[in-house]
């Protein structure tokens, strides 16, 4: 049976039944013939820039395989990862022009976005303190930018994800999916995409929420810049953590 | 709360916008499309489906496309628990051969020796070498654990439990490839299958939802 021989009698919808002759299915209210929205080519295009994503980890792994000092394996994986976004984002100029038009909420929510962002780092990082002091052998690598100038943490753990990660995951993925998907399952793939490519045992658990919390961000705001601002203050915190052992309260 | 307040006693009746006569289980008018009884509430789930007759396009195609989820899932779930049992036994000989090596020391003198190199006391080395073995299995059973949902929420929504499947399943062999580069190249061919037949159940899951080609 073709597709087309089902379409003239079940719905493509919710699969009830069609009666003969009906334009809309009685039960769930599709039209028989679903307009088309977006098309594979957005899924396909997504599926390619998440391999292409998952080949920088693999340098980087290979770097780190050749005893390239942290410092630079560092500072090149970011830079590729941002070049690859910067390829992608500009095959997606139709989905992220709009996004740049606007600052998307007024100057109060931006700041309490930016007040929120503190005890959201706090609990991820009380998060993962109790994982790694019972998994002794997963230890959390040590800063690669211990005793260089604080700049350079600050333009490559906070500043290049924050603005190339917001690109990618809530610009081209997330942007991408939702004109070809439903609403829920472009924020479902584009936040597990986020948590699993930080290849990370402990940002299974702790970015599939913080996945949610940006895209929620990008979709009420039709802008990127709250997402950047949360995302670059949650990783302004564990760079402030990890150099001065600011929250060891936790 | 009747979650149907609107549904009128007799079977037939007319639609308030553009008069069809619909039937009185009919959510939406056949011909225009319009709500005959409005849903109060957003998640109210849709009325029941009646029964198929017969295997469809669209159950075959989702059939097709869940087998290659399910046999991921038990591969998946095979590999982990033979790569526990390798990963124990290798465990096992380190320490004995550690063991020999630190033979005719004391024990404090032993602690000292494994301080220097790990941070850490030698019983508590032991011990943290045996639960990384643990909670490997733990992790990989719960990916598996996981594939096994996709795999069953694939009855209800193909496109997206399949695609996950294949996020997941690229990012597995991405891990253990960096883990293990020479993981890479063992059983090439099953993974190349593997991804091709998700691709596909993909494709497959998308095209049901897409407008049939005039």
């Amino acid at each position: 049976m073709t597709l087309e021989e089902i379409a003239a009698e079940v719905c493509l919808s919710c699969s009830a039944p069609l009666r003969p002759g009906a334009a809309f299915c009685v039960r769930c209210g599709a039209p028989r013939v679903l307009p088309a929205q977006g098309s594979f080519g957005d899924v396909s295009f997504v599926l390619r820039f998440y391999v292409a994503m998952l080949l920088v980890h693999g340098a980087v792994a290979g770097m780190v395989a050749l005893d390239v000092a942290p410092f630079t394996v560092d500072i090149a994986g970011t830079s590729l990862w941002a070049a690859v976004t910067v390829v992608a984002a500009l095959l997606s100029r139709d989905v992220l022009a709009g996004l740049y038009r606007t600052l998307g909420f007024p100057p109060r929510t931006l700041l309490l976005i930016a007040g929120a962002s503190l005890p959201i780092y706090v609990l991820v990082d009380a998060y993962v303190d109790v994982l790694s002091r019972w998994m002794t052998f997963l230890r959390v690598p040590d800063d690669p930018f211990a005793g260089a100038s604080p700049i350079w943490p600050v333009i490559f753990v906070c500043a290049f994800p924050a603005i190339f990660e917001e690109m990618g995951f809530r610009g081209v993925i997330f942007g991408r999916l939702a004109r070809s998907l439903r609403l829920w399952e472009a924020v479902l793939i584009s936040s597990f995409a986020f948590a699993i490519l930080h290849l990370s045992f402990f940002s299974l658990v702790t970015h599939l929420p913080l996945g949610l919390y940006f895209c929620a961000l990008r979709h009420r705001s039709g802008s990127l810049a709250p997402s950047m601002i949360a995302h670059f203050l949650h990783n302004f915190w564990s760079v402030l953590d990890s150099r001065w052992d600011w929250f060891t309260f936790v | 709360m009747d979650p149907v307040p609107t549904t009128p006693a007799p079977s037939e009746r007319g639609c308030p916008k553009c008069g069809v006569t619909v039937l009185g289980e009919d959510q939406f008018c056949p011909s225009c499309g319009a709500n005959l009884a409005p849903r109060p509430h957003l998640f109210d789930p849709l009325p029941p489906l009646p029964p198929v007759p017969g295997d469809s396009y669209h159950h075959e195609v989702i059939r097709k496309g869940r087998k290659w989820i399910l046999a991921v899932a038990i591969l998946y779930t095979v590999g982990s628990v033979a790569m526990y049992f390798t990963g124990k036994s290798q465990v096992e000989k380190q320490i004995a051969e550690a063991e020999g090596q630190l033979a005719g020391l004391s024990p404090e003198e032993i602690d000292e020796r494994v301080l220097e190199n790990t941070g850490m006391t030698w019983e508590q080395v032991v011990a943290s070498d045996r639960r990384q073995v643990n909670v490997a299995l733990g992790v990989d059973l719960a990916i598996a654990a996981g594939f096994f949902g996709l795999w069953w929420w694939a009855a209800k929504q193909p496109f997206t439990a399949s695609l996950l499947a294949l996020l997941l399943y690229l990012a597995v062999i991405a891990i253990t490839g960096i883990i293990e580069p020479s993981s890479l190249y063992k059983g090439v061919i099953l993974k190349v299958l593997c991804v091709a037949a998700l691709v596909k159940a993909i494709q497959a899951a998308y095209s049901l939802r897409q407008q049939p080609a005039p």
